[in-house]
C-alpha cells in the first residue's frame, strides 16, 4: 500500500451517540432477523423435541421490535439531531453541490480519479435506500405478524394494506427486500473498508468511537 | 310436516340436531330448540341459483348424509328452484322461479352458487335469455336472506382468476349493498351450509359473521390454529418431499406450500364426507380455498412463496436473492482486486491532499 502515514493527525467528532447506537442496534437486529428469517422460510428440525419454530419466530419478532425502535430513534434524530445526521444529508441530489459531489465520488469509485472525495453523498443515497428497505421490512413484517394467528389484534391496522397486496405477495416482498439488504451489506462493508484505507480516516473505528480523521462533507 | 314423522327415526334426527348445535358452537341445551324449530318450521321456501360455476357446490351439498340432504330438502325446506335437482325444465322452471319471487316476496331464502360475469352486459352467463346479474338482482333483492355458497359466488372463484375474460365477480361485488352470508370454499362444506340454514330456521336470523360476511362458527379460526399437524410445525418437523419419511409420519406440510396459515375455515374440526377426513389429514396441504382470490394469490399451491415476477417459474425467491448477493460480491471483489493491483503498479505519487475543512 502506498503513502500510508498511519493515524490521522487530527480528529473530528462526526457520529453523535444516537447515530452510532442505532447503527449497531440495526446491524444486530438485521443479522438476527436475516438468520431467523431464513430459518422461518426453510425450517428444519435442528434439535429434538424443542418447539424451535416457535422460538425462532419469537426471536425474529423480538428483533423486529428492536429494529422498529432503533429506526424510529434514528428518524427522530434526523430532524432534531446534528447537522451531519440530518435528513437532508440523504437527498444530496436535490442540491447543485450535492450533485457535483456525487459525480466526483462516482468518478472515484469508477477509477476515474485517484484521490478519495471525502464526502459521502452517494453513500448517503444508498443509506436512504437502506432505511427505506428497513421501513418496508417493518411494515411487511408487522403485517405478516398481524395475520399470523386467528384474529390478531394488529389485524385492523393492516387491513388496508392487504386490500391492496395479497398476504402471499407481502411475504414475497419481505423476503426479496431482505436479499437486497444482504447485498447492500456486502457492498457497504467493502466501501467502508475501501474508504478507511484510501482516506486513512479510521472510518471503520469511527462508527464506534464517533471520531474520524477528517470532517464529513455531506 | 316434520322431520321425525317422515323419513327419519327420532334418534337420527336428534343426533343431527346435536351435530348442528356442535357445529354452530352452541351448548347442548340448544338441541331441543333446534329440534323444535325444524319440526315446526312451515317449510320455508328456498331457491338455489347457479351461474358461472362447476356445480361442485351442489355436489358437495348432496354429499351431506346426516340426515341425507333429500330428507332435509323434502321435509324441512321447499326447494322451489334448483337447476340440478328440480324436475321442471325450460320455461316451466323459469315460471316457477318468477312465481316464487312474486308469491313469497320477502319470505324465501336465496342461495347463489357461481360467479356473475359482468363484462359485455353479462352475456357470458344467461338463463332463459336473461343475464345472471339481472336474475340475481331480482331474486336476491326480494329474498328474506341471501346465502352465497362456494368461492365463485364469494369473490368470483376460478371464472374470475387471471385474466378473467368474462369480468366475473362474486355476488357481493355484483350487487353492492346487498346483505349476504358468504359460505366460501371450493367446495363449501355441506355441514356448514346445513348449519347456516338450521341457524336461520332456529333463531330467525343469520349467524354472526366476520368482516367478509362469513359466519364465525365456520370461518372464525385459521386452519393453522386448529390443525392436527400443528405440533410438528412448532417442533420444526416438516415434509420436504411428497412421500418422504416425514410425509409418511404425518408431519407438517408448511414447506410443501400449505396455506393453512392465513386460511379461515373449520375443516380441521368438521372435516369432510361425514367426518371421514380432510385435505391436510390426507397428506395434502391446504390451498386456502375459502379466502378471496385464492386461485391467483395462493398459487403455486405446492410452494411457500409466489414466483418472482420476471424470473422463470422454477426459480425461487431465495435463488433470485442469492443471485443478487453473488453479483454484488463479485462486483465488490473485482473492484477490490483492481484497487489493489493499481496501487501496486502505480503507487500514489503524493500523499492525499489535506482534508477539506469547508462545510457545504
Ligand atoms: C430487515 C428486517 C427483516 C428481515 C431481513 C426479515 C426476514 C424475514 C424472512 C426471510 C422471513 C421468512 C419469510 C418466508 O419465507 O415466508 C420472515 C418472516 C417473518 N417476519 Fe421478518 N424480517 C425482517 C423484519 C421483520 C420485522 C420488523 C417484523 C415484525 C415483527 C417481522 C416479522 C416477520 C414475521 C411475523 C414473519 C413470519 C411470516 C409468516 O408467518 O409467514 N420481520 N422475515
Ligand atoms: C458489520 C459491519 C459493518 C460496518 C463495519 C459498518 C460500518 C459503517 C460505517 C463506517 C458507516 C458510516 C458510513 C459513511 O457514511 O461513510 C456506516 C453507516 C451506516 N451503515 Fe453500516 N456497517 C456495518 C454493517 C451494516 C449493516 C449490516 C447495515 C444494514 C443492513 C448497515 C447500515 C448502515 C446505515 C443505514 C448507515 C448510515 C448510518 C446513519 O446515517 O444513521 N451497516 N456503517
Ligand atoms: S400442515 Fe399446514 S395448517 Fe397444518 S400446521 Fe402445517 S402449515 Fe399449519
Amino acid at each position: 500500500m502506498s503513502g500510508t502515514t498511519g493515524a490521522p493527525s487530527e480528529f473530528f467528532y462526526v457520529w453523535h451517540l444516537p447515530v452510532r447506537v442505532t447503527h449497531w442496534a440495526n446491524v444486530a437486529a438485521f443479522f438476527t432477523l436475516a438468520l431467523t428469517g431464513l430459518y422461518i422460510g426453510a425450517p428444519a428440525a435442528v434439535a429434538v423435541h424443542v418447539p424451535q419454530m416457535t422460538y425462532v419466530r419469537m426471536v425474529h419478532v423480538a428483533a423486529g421490535y428492536v429494529l422498529l425502535c432503533s429506526v424510529a430513534i434514528r428518524f427522530y434524530w434526523a430532524f432534531v439531531g446534528d447537522r451531519g445526521a440530518s435528513w437532508r444529508a440523504f437527498f444530496p441530489y436535490l442540491r447543485t453541490d450535492g450533485r457535483r459531489k456525487m459525480i466526483e465520488e462516482l468518478q472515484f469509485y469508477a477509477f476515474l480519479r485517484r484521490d478519495p472525495p471525502r464526502s459521502s453523498s452517494v453513500i448517503n443515497v444508498s443509506h436512504s435506500i437502506v432505511f427505506l428497505g428497513f421501513v418496508v421490512e417493518i411494515v411487511t413484517g408487522f403485517a405478516l405478524l398481524s395475520v399470523a394467528g386467528s384474529h390478531g389484534i394488529l389485524a385492523p391496522l393492516f387491513a388496508p394494506l392487504f386490500a391492496l397486496v395479497a398476504p402471499q405477495n407481502v411475504r414475497l416482498v419481505h423476503v426479496v427486500v431482505m436479499w437486497f439488504l444482504l447485498a447492500f451489506t456486502v457492498e457497504h462493508i467493502y466501501v467502508a473498508v475501501l474508504l478507511d484505507w484510501k482516506e486513512r480516516s479510521l472510518l471503520l473505528a469511527s462508527m464506534i468511537t464517533g471520531y474520524m480523521g477528517h470532517e464529513r462533507r455531506h | 310436516m316434520s322431520f321425525a314423522a317422515d323419513s327419519l327415526d327420532r334418534r337420527t334426527f336428534i343426533t343431527f340436531c346435536a351435530t348442528m348445535a356442535a357445529t354452530l358452537a352452541l351448548p347442548e341445551s340448544y338441541v331441543p330448540a333446534i329440534a323444535k324449530a325444524l319440526q315446526s318450521a312451515k317449510r320455508p321456501v328456498l331457491v338455489w341459483l347457479a351461474f358461472s360455476d362447476c356445480a361442485g357446490c351442489t355436489e358437495s351439498f348432496l354429499r351431506a348424509s346426516n340426515p341425507t340432504v333429500s330428507d332435509l330438502i323434502l321435509n324441512t325446506l321447499s326447494i322451489n328452484y334448483h337447476e340440478t335437482l328440480m324436475a321442471a325444465s325450460g320455461e316451466d322452471a323459469e315460471a316457477l322461479l318468477s312465481r316464487t319471487v312474486g308469491d313469497d316476496r320477502g319470505r324465501y331464502i336465496a342461495v347463489v352458487e357461481g360467479a356473475i360475469p359482468t363484462k359485455d352486459n353479462g352475456v357470458y352467463c344467461t338463463i332463459g335469455g336473461r343475464s345472471a346479474i339481472d336474475i340475481a338482482r331480482e331474486v336476491c333483492s326480494n329474498a328474506a336472506a341471501v346465502i352465497t355458497v362456494g368461492a365463485c359466488a364469494f369473490f368470483g372463484g376460478w371464472p374470475a382468476s387471471r385474466p378473467n375474460p368474462t369480468g366475473a365477480v362474486g355476488l357481493q361485488d355484483a350487487l353492492r349493498g346487498l346483505k349476504v352470508i358468504n359460505l366460501p370454499g371450493c367446495p363449501p362444506n355441506a355441514v356448514n351450509i346445513t348449519a347456516t340454514l338450521v341457524h336461520f330456521l332456529t333463531f330467525g336470523e343469520m349467524p354472526d359473521t366476520d368482516a367478509q360476511s362469513r359466519p364465525l362458527f365456520a370461518y372464525g379460526t385459521q386452519i393453522h390454529d386448529s390443525c392436527e399437524r400443528r405440533a410438528h410445525y412448532d417442533a420444526g418437523e416438516f415434509v420436504d418431499a411428497w412421500g418422504d419419511e416425514a410425509h409418511r409420519k404425518g408431519w407438517c406440510l408448511y414447506k410443501m406450500g400449505c396455506k393453512g396459515p392465513g386460511t379461515y375455515h373449520n375443516c380441521a374440526s368438521v372435516r369432510w364426507n361425514d367426518g371421514t377426513s380432510w385435505p391436510i389429514g390426507a397428506g395434502h396441504g391446504c390451498i386456502g380455498c375459502s379466502e378471496a382470490g385464492f386461485w391467483d394469490e395462493n398459487t403455486p399451491f405446492y410452494r411457500r412463496l409466489p414466483d418472482v415476477p420476471g424470473f422463470g417459474v422454477q426459480t425461487t425467491a431465495n435463488e433470485v436473492g442469492l443471485g443478487i448477493v453473488a453479483v454484488t460480491a463479485t462486483a465488490v471483489a473485482v473492484h477490490g482486486v483492481i484497487s489493489i493491483v493499481r496501487d501496486r503498479l502505480h503507487p500514489e505519487p503524493v500523499d492525499p491532499p489535506p482534508p477539506s475543512a469547508g462545510k457545504s
